[in-house]
């Protein structure tokens, strides 16, 4: 099993005044202005390429980076998109069940999302996992080369349309600033950077929005 | 050939269900961020710390009554050596913030504890049962190896890593692998899979080593990761001649 990864690459900076907007509770526009004024990344080249994420790195990307613990990866992903195939089989009754609970959900959608995040941050940014926080933001913390720490935030969407990887920015985007507001006054955030990612799981391919954010003061 | 940051090798040494020396490990994370005031360090650190404190296997024996009745050996926070007072203010915040949230990990810790051990030790009558099996994970320490295999129900779960976090580049261990009859499943600067006796072993580029496989092939599980962690050995030792 392999699935090909598609991947762009922006960065944008943000400055005390993005912070302080964003305290007076003016969040979704700054979450605007910020990915309006985004620019292609300038750290690593090429800006816009994709990777294989193959069937033993998607098994240790999962173990490592998602929240959700999901011992049969590979199987689990294989029946998810069978049922949205429209082939029946495995787990199809919890997936119908009309509850709003996040049973709907099967537990590889939100774990896949962050091993993606995790995998992409190691292959293209050199990255190091440092730790992963149990449930707060970020999704987790990891080592630039040059011992730099950045938080990571991922979302994930099974819509394969442009607007709803958008969207998916804009929530990593704001979880972000949320965190960096909160230790604003502790952290050093020019020593720390930032990567919000979107991913937009398809059955063989994903596509992902990364937008590494740098504090400048 | 390379060695890992102290906060890798906490991270490998908790994959690899090595609670203690993880537990370690972290402790010393703690020293070096706090001293540089590296609140998400820090704060990530002493969460490892807690976290691997409680699953210790005699932590995770005990029971208590109450959440907040225990403590737990806390990690100890270096002060940094701070100059001017806006430094000295920011130091300040930083370990009040800190203080804070060893707390609330401590709470959430303990109190998701009790729950999953109160499901554990009591029936649907409410009686107490059994000790869950101590031989559900097995622990082996080969020299610089720490090896550990969790039997479950259908599988088991076979780990090792090096203790001293030293790896050896992929480019070695495919060499080391060279005239070995072992089937390489896959071989690039990240991971080599082989395959031994209808099992597959993994040793990834940051010293992890796993295979899982079927409960009733428990003995080769263990046979199966030390056979990679002397890959991995002739790999490095070819690698420092």
């Amino acid at each position: 099993m392999a699935i090909r990864l598609n991947y762009d690459l922006r960065h944008a900076t943000v400055t005390p005044n993005d912070l302080i907007s964003y305290d007076k509770r003016e969040k979704k526009g700054d979450v605007g202005s910020i990915l309006n004024r985004s620019l292609p990344e300038t750290r690593v080249s090429p800006t816009n390429s994709s990777l294989l994420f193959t069937s033993h790195e998607i098994r240790r990307a999962v173990d490592l980076y998602s929240e959700e613990f999901c011992l049969h990866v590979e199987d689990t992903l294989t029946a998810f998109w069978g049922a949205r195939r429209g082939l029946t089989g495995l787990g199809l009754p919890i997936w119908l069940q009309t509850s709003s609970s996040s049973y709907t959900n099967p537990a590889v959608e939100g774990a896949m999302g962050e091993a993606v995040a995790g995998y992409l941050m190691e292959r293209v940014f050199g990255a190091r996992l440092h730790h992963r926080p149990r449930a707060r933001a970020p999704d987790i913390y990891m080592m630039l080369p040059g011992e730099h720490g950045a938080t990571v935030e991922a979302k994930a969407t099974i819509s394969l349309r442009t607007e709803a990887l958008e969207a998916k920015l804009g929530e990593a985007l704001f979880e972000t600033l949320t965190i960096w507001a909160h230790i604003d006054s502790v952290q050093k955030l020019e020593e720390l950077a930032g990567f919000c990612i979107a991913v937009a799981l398809g059955a063989d391919i994903v596509s992902c929005k990364v937008l590494r954010l740098e504090y400048v003061p | 050939m390379a060695k890992l940051a102290n906060y890798e090798l906490a991270n490998v040494a908790m994959w690899s269900f090595d609670f203690d020396q993880a537990n370690s490990l972290f402790n010393s994370v703690i020293e070096q961020s706090s001293e540089k005031t590296d609140l998400m360090a820090t704060w990530g650190a002493i969460e490892g710390s807690m976290i691997t404190s409680e699953s210790k296997a005699e932590s995770w024996r005990q029971m208590d009554s109450e959440p907040s009745q225990k403590e737990i050996a806390k990690p100890h926070l270096k002060r940094p050596v701070a100059g001017v007072i806006e430094e000295r203010e920011r130091v300040r915040r930083f370990e009040s913030f800190i203080t804070a949230k060893e707390k609330d990990i401590l709470w959430n810790l303990q109190k998701q504890k009790s729950r999953l051990r109160d499901k554990l030790l009591r029936n649907v009558y409410g009686r107490e049962s059994v000790e869950p099996g101590s031989r559900a994970l097995t622990k082996k320490l080969n020299g610089l190896w720490f090896i550990a295999v969790q039997r479950l129900v259908s599988i088991c779960v076979g780990r090792a890593y090096r203790r001293d976090g030293e790896v050896p580049d992929m480019r070695s261990v495919q060499r080391a692998l060279q005239g070995a009859r072992l089937a390489v499943k896959n071989s690039d600067d990240r991971c080599v899979v082989i395959s031994t006796e209808g099992l597959t072993v993994e040793l990834w580029f940051d010293g992890r080593i796993c295979c899982n496989a079927p409960a009733e092939r428990f003995d080769d599980v263990v046979a199966a990761l030390e056979l990679m962690t002397k890959v991995s050995d002739s790999a490095l030792a070819a690698t420092t001649l």
